[in-house]
């Protein structure tokens, strides 16, 4: 005789449970801001060490130089950025009638 | 900023063309030399460029959802060529063997500028992709500021 084919049991959980999404550190606005201002200042620092020393010739790596610069001109710009949002919202705030 | 990974990627190939450069520029710069520290003729070197990717980066990079691959770029170890070395008759040659035939180094002219070009290439397409990630940062950064 031949047995007639069973469905294959999938195990599935009754309901999918979710992990907790992490949650993010609970720094506020000014902390995070003053962070990457800090970051940002380490990072042109560097661009400038490197670029010192390649002026001097100790550093002949080129393209790690130009990196460098790079890096800091898009962590300034992120700063700038969301510097420029701060200021919209202020002067939205201020524009408000009392 | 998680596009700095691409930056630091791209680093690493310019590090490797670089270093793979330096080779080719000490290998043309030895075709001729027949008498080295050890009273050898100079054996060409070579870059073999191993995957920085080990297999434990790859589970992470699984479970990361693919990214951050930084510091998993090329790296290039300098090894010497296994080249037979060029026989020139040159009685005259205070390195010429009894026969007089003195042993320059297997530097192949040729191969070396096409390996010249090659490198050029890759640097250049190293470029491309940093200034391509730079550009897509640039863009992200113009979100919202269209009014």
């Amino acid at each position: 005789m031949i047995d007639p084919v069973t469905a294959i049991a999938v195990q599935l959980p009754s309901s999918v449970e979710f992990a907790p999404a992490t949650q993010p550190p609970a720094t506020d606005f000014a902390s995070w801001l003053a962070q990457q201002v800090d970051d940002v200042n380490t990072k042109v620092s560097q661009a400038d060490m490197q670029v010192r020393q390649l002026a001097v010739g100790e550093n002949t790596n080129l393209h790690q130089v130009m990196i460098s610069l790079e890096k800091a001109h898009l962590s300034l710009e992120l700063v700038v950025q969301v510097r420029n949002k701060v200021l919209e919202a202020y002067q939205n705030m201020m524009q408000m009638q009392v | 900023m998680d596009i700095s990974s691409i930056f630091d990627i791209s680093a690493a190939g310019m590090n490797l063309e670089r270093q793979r450069l330096e080779v080719s520029a000490l290998n043309l710069a030895n075709a001729n030399t027949t008498h080295g520290a050890n009273g050898q003729p100079f054996t060409p070197l070579q870059v073999v460029v191993r995957s920085g990717l080990t297999p434990f980066d790859a589970v992470l990079n699984a479970v990361n959802g693919g990214a951050g691959l930084a510091g998993s770029g090329p790296i290039g170890e300098v090894q010497t060529a296994d080249v037979p070395n060029r026989q020139v008759y040159e009685p005259g040659h205070p390195d010429a063997d009894t026969n007089g035939f003195v042993s320059y180094p297997g530097v192949n002219p040729v191969s070396e500028m096409v390996h010249l070009i090659a490198v050029t290439r890759a640097y250049e397409a190293n470029v491309r992709v940093f200034n391509a990630g730079r550009s897509m940062a640039m863009k992200a950064l113009e979100i919202g500021s269209g009014r």
